[in-house]
């Protein structure tokens, strides 16, 4: 809809933050007048963002470039569906004497620092996007997901479950789900579903393992370590290490992550097995990570995460294109021993990356 | 009337709990089958059949309802956007675990 003439040129007068206010606020003849206006003396990053503003409804897009920061908010779902429930906590408040509040509060700022300091990312879209996570979803709810724009986190069902935000991998898993839909639609389906997956579990722990500040050598490598009760025979969801041995449990059933393309699972369930054969990615980074040693967040980490944000990754991308992309980044980044590496890691799960 | 459940998505994949589980409705009591029934009605209206745009580990769950010879199926996709669909899932879940 074009807006009215004098709309716009009232708003030519107004200073920039009235005029962002607009756009946030304002009815739909406002907001385009304002956008209009803003888009003529702002940057093309503050362009890029109205308009996202005004495509997706957004109402957390930092409309400047503003400094990399931390833009935390903790909603109390009350046990219903409806999100995001009540606010219970803000950036720079103190900690409540809620559990799941205090722990996705946490979790949230782990991630957001892991990173804004491993990587120079500001938050998961790189423009500063807000943080936000609902706690206390639903009754008895055995799940956490990431909707696109905020975190959800049941309070498991606390007979096989404990509450969701007690595994910090967890979290870095979810928002990486975010962070993967920003940079390279990896479809949600077969191998790039169990790329998308993989790349989850990959800086999930790498959150965990930032935040502990330990070498590859000294991490569990496990995802969702602490979610399941004491009724479960199980250490937790997945196990990078050794995919496949997670959990083996007369209700649940045993952990079908195959560690290897001989035993990838050709299957209609999980979307393709989504969660089961992001076994073999997994395990090409862990021995990737091992090999190279150190800190894995420094240039395994490194090398995956240039490769999700590589142009030539396709989003339907296969585990062996994948795997080229990430010899040629460990090449340009480091040299021949590491790519050396990083094509042996491959190799060892059956994936050819040269 | 039975009705199935199969559970697809969700965090992790966990095969005892991906298994299509049945409950004949006429087992019940009847004041707990016609709450059931009611709530299918009304979560059935709710159905979305857009999975593979669905926010990843949020579940889908597939209802398979089985009336003599007649059967329908439906998916319900987190987050649901009825509460209707959430207590009839709920409800399922419970009786069958």
């Amino acid at each position: 809809m074009t807006p009215p003439r004098h709309a716009s040129s009232c708003c030519t007068f107004l200073p920039p933050g009235v005029l962002r206010r607009i756009a946030q606020n304002g009815d739909a003849a406002q907001r385009a007048a304002a956008l209009d206006t803003l888009a003529t003396d702002q940057t093309l990053r503050l362009v890029r963002a109205t308009y996202q503003l005004m495509d997706t409804g957004a109402h957390k897009v930092i409309l400047t470039g503003a400094p990399a920061a931390k833009h935390r908010t903790i909603y109390d779902a009350q046990n219903k569906e409806a999100l995001p429930g009540r606010v219970v906590r803000t950036e720079d408040s103190a900690p409540g004497r809620d559990v799941a509040v205090n722990e996705a509060y946490d979790g949230l700022g782990a991630t957001y620092d892991f990173y804004a300091a491993a990587y120079d990312r500001n938050s998961i879209d790189d423009e500063g996007l807000h943080l936000d996570a609902s706690v206390h979803y639903a009754r008895r709810y055995d799940n956490a997901f990431w909707n696109g724009q905020q975190m959800v986190f049941g309070d498991g069902d606390g007979d096989l479950f404990n509450r969701f935000t007690i595994a910090l991998e967890v979290i870095g898993h979810e928002l990486t789900h975010g962070v993967t839909g920003d940079e390279a639609h990896l479809v949600y389906t077969g191998q790039p579903g169990a790329l998308n997956e993989s790349i989850s579990d990959v800086f999930g722990s790498l959150v965990k393992q930032f935040a502990h500040k330990q070498k590859a050598d000294e991490a569990d490598w496990l995802i969702g370590a602490g979610l399941f009760t004491s009724k479960v025979h199980g250490v937790a969801l997945r196990s990078m290490k050794a995919p496949g041995t997670a959990f083996d449990d007369p209700v649940l059933g045993k952990d079908e992550q195959p560690a290897h393309m001989r035993d990838f699972l050709h299957t209609s369930a999980d979307n393709g097995g989504v969660h089961i054969n992001s076994g073999i990615p997994n395990h090409a980074f862990y021995l990737a990570a091992v090999a190279i040693g150190g800190y894995a967040w420094e240039k395994t980490g490194r090398i995956w995460y240039d490769t999700l944000r590589d142009k030539r990754l396709k989003p339907t991308a296969t585990f062996t294109q994948f795997a080229h992309l990430t010899a040629q980044n460990a090449s340009h980044l480091y040299g021949n021993a590491v790519r050396k590496a990083v094509v042996d890691a491959w190799k060892a799960v059956g994936v050819r990356a040269a | 009337m039975r009705v199935t459940l199969r559970i697809d998505g969700g965090l992790a994949y966990l095969p005892g709990l991906a298994r299509p589980r049945t409950l004949d409705l006429d087992t019940l009591p009847a004041p707990e089958r016609e709450r059931i029934c009611a709530l299918i009605d009304a979560a059935r209206g709710q159905a979305r059949h857009d999975a593979a745009s669905r926010a990843p580990d949020a579940r889908t769950y597939t209802i398979d309802v089985e009336n003599g010879a007649r059967s329908t199926s439906f998916a319900l996709t987190e987050p649901f956007a009825d509460e209707h669909c959430a207590r009839l899932v709920e409800a399922l879940r419970a009786h069958l675990r």
